[in-house]
């Protein structure tokens, strides 16, 4: 894993077990996609009521495909799905939004609902804190330049 | 020889031990309980325990998908002075078989009782999930293991409806005597590991068993299974009862996990 995404996970405040974990699904991740490296990540994380960190995915960018691997694998199997991205976001949308999108607290909650021409049903993308920066970045970079008009 | 009430302990132990309970003893306990607090929050081991609480709760959860502690420093009680004279009441007279004699281990004294009351300094880890409980308990075995610190648990299920691992850890630390004269002990500190539901429980019945536990036996209902209007009995079989649900919801979960695996 690059040491861009290394950061990353630092910055967004991971536990060792999960910042290992994550450094694991992001190897099974680039095999799936078949790249070496992934331009972009992004760990789609929510912090719960009870103020627990809960994980759900890590997603991979390149310039022609976006992909996630679940966090939480069940009997092995890893929930790897992935999607062309050139041209290909039909819509996306913000939620859970409750800051002003400039200036993220540790409280600040960011979701993007994204939905491409091929998926069957549209994936969400969640975001807590300092991850929300990197949410909108991600989104900005990969989902709006990729709306097709 | 009739064993004196709570009321006549300190006159016993001065009669007994030459010691007035309520001035010497008071003011080293303080001074050295408050010497060991510091030790402790201070040691490497109890800073890596509480480093360690989001890596224990973050690997739980990548096990079984629910997050297992809420993620906050470990408070330590200091058990207070009068507390300390209860135990020593409790274990030297009402659970004393031998009375006038002492006890099987010796009588407590001042002179030994940072060594031999196991929770003058405790703290309780809550955790979600009945299964916790072992999780937890298990990896505080090996921090202690690792910090050659002496480690026993017990996995406490009373008929009162009280579930709780109770683990005891073991560390070298500096006190003092009642001389002032500096001495090394190994000194037990607890930590109570219980669920959620039961941390509830234990705080509305804490002290009620605090009150009955200092009344000599004759005057303790023995037979609270059979007086349903007595405050034990529903008190006591709550706890049962909330013991069992907590298995269930594992067993819930548990089917819900295996259900997403087909």
């Amino acid at each position: 894993m690059k040491a861009e995404f290394q950061n990353y996970l630092k910055d967004i405040g991971l536990s060792t077990v999960m910042a290992d974990t994550i450094n694991k699904k992001y190897l099974i991740l680039t095999q799936a996609a078949n790249v070496k490296d992934f331009d972009d990540i992004i760990v789609s994380e929510i912090i719960s009521k009870q103020g627990n960190r809960e994980y759900f995915s890590l997603w991979g960018f390149t310039p022609t495909l976006f992909c996630k691997i679940s966090i939480i694998a069940t009997a092995d199997v890893h929930d790897i799905v992935l999607f062309k991205l050139k041209n290909n976001i039909a819509r996306f949308s913000f939620s859970n939004l409750n800051y002003d999108l400039i200036n993220e607290t540790p409280q600040s909650t960011l979701d993007t609902l994204v939905r491409t021409f091929d998926m069957e049903v549209p994936y969400s993308i969640k975001s807590s804190g300092i991850n929300c920066s990197h949410l909108l970045s991600v989104t900005r970079k990969y989902f709006i330049s990729n709306i097709n008009t | 020889m009739k064993k004196p009430a709570i009321e006549e302990y300190p006159n016993w132990f001065k009669e007994k031990f030459e010691v007035e309970l309520t001035i010497k003893p008071a003011s080293v306990y303080d001074y050295v309980i408050q010497k060991l607090n510091k030790d402790l929050e201070n040691s490497l081991f109890w800073k890596e325990l509480q480093k360690n609480l989001i890596d224990y709760t973050d690997e739980y959860y990548l096990l079984h998908g629910y997050p297992l502690l809420k993620i906050e420093n470990i408070p330590v009680f200091i058990k207070s002075y009068s507390s300390v004279i209860n135990k020593s009441f409790r274990k030297n007279i009402i659970l004393n078989e031998n009375f006038p004699e002492p006890p099987k281990n010796g009588w407590i004294t001042p002179n030994n009782w940072f060594e031999r009351i196991k929770d003058l300094l405790r703290t309780t880890i809550t955790v979600r999930y009945l299964d916790g409980v072992e999780f937890i308990s298990n990896k505080i075995k090996d921090l202690c293991e690792k910090h050659e610190f002496g480690f026993s648990v017990d996995f406490e299920a009373r008929e009162e409806g009280y579930y709780a691992a109770h683990i005891t850890i073991e560390g070298k630390f500096s006190i003092v005597d009642e001389n002032w004269n500096v001495k090394e002990i190994m000194f037990p500190i607890e930590i109570q590991v219980t669920t959620q539901l039961q941390e509830v429980i234990k705080a509305l019945l804490h002290k009620m068993y605090e009150e009955v536990r200092v009344l000599p036996s004759n005057e303790k209902n023995q037979k609270w299974q059979w007086d349903y209007k007595s405050q034990e009995f529903s008190s006591n079989y709550l706890g049962h009862i909330l013991h069992y649900v907590e298995g269930m919801i594992l067993e819930v979960r548990d089917k819900q996990k295996q259900n997403k695996t087909k």
